[in-house]
């Protein structure tokens, strides 16, 4: 009796399974690391409080307090009238100073508006804080 | 099959063309976000400050008295670069006021902050 032998498997086939998975794994990898985030770079100015920038230049105090209260030279302005009440003073620059407490981003929008609207910004600590 | 691996090849060469792969993105904060900021790529040396104001440079945190010696090197390696300083949205900005005064202190003078920019609304 003879037993016939298995249909022996081509040694040519190519096996795809292990390729498909190397590339899936290389695909998650890439779709997991790649940042897709539109980066920018605000520029800042500091400046040194009251010393050096009160002789160069009047400059406007701008306080900003935890809730997002603003206080321009030591008077509460509305946000909707920021800018308004800063171009109501002819004075060239605006120095901001975020009271602690106040997060980054807070700080980001006011200076946001302010350049928006072409107002020269600069960031200065607040009194007390150093 | 085929087809499948067709487009599973096609989004790999996607991903592996538009994705950046920048060791500055991979800092642990979640930068603000600003409509004005002009658009820039973070370097790999940005200075990293935590949302609890903890400060890292080149990836590396740092004590407080140390980060001037640091950023003092790197300022003699790049005379003419901008400092990035990538911050965390929650940081409390009075401490970012201050890390950047004491960088204008010691002779840096340009930095730009990153944020991720976002249209007006």
């Amino acid at each position: 009796m003879r037993i016939p032998a298995p249909p022996r498997r081509r040694a040519n086939t190519l096996i795809i399974t292990s390729l498909v998975d190397v590339m899936f794994v290389l695909l998650f990898f890439f779709m997991l690391t790649a940042s897709r985030l539109d980066w920018g770079a605000l520029p800042v100015r500091i400046g040194r409080g009251g010393t050096a920038a009160a002789n160069a230049q009047p400059v406007l105090r701008l306080q900003l307090m935890p809730g997002g209260h603003l206080w321009l030279e030591r008077r509460e302005v509305p946000a909707a009238g920021l800018v308004a009440a800063i171009r109501g003073v002819a004075r060239a620059q605006v120095v901001v100073q975020p009271a602690h407490g106040v997060p980054l981003q807070d700080l980001v929008d006011v200076v946001d508006r302010l350049r928006a609207a072409d107002i020269a910004v600069s960031l200065g600590a607040a009194p007390g804080a150093q | 099959m085929v087809p499948m691996i067709n487009f599973a090849f096609l989004l790999l060469i996607f991903f592996v063309l538009t994705g950046s792969q920048h060791r500055a993105q991979q800092a642990p904060v979640q930068p603000p976000q600003s409509v004005q900021a002009p658009a820039a790529q973070p370097d790999a040396d940005a200075l990293w400050m935590r949302a609890d104001g903890r400060i890292a440079f080149g990836g590396v945190w740092l004590r407080d008295d140390q980060l001037v010696a640091g950023v003092r090197a790197w300022r003699a390696a790049h005379p003419q670069a901008t400092l990035q300083l990538q911050a965390d949205a929650r940081t409390d900005a009075a401490r970012v006021v201050a890390v950047l005064q004491r960088l204008r202190a010691s002779g840096i003078g340009e930095v730009s902050l990153l944020a991720q920019r976002r249209t007006p609304p």
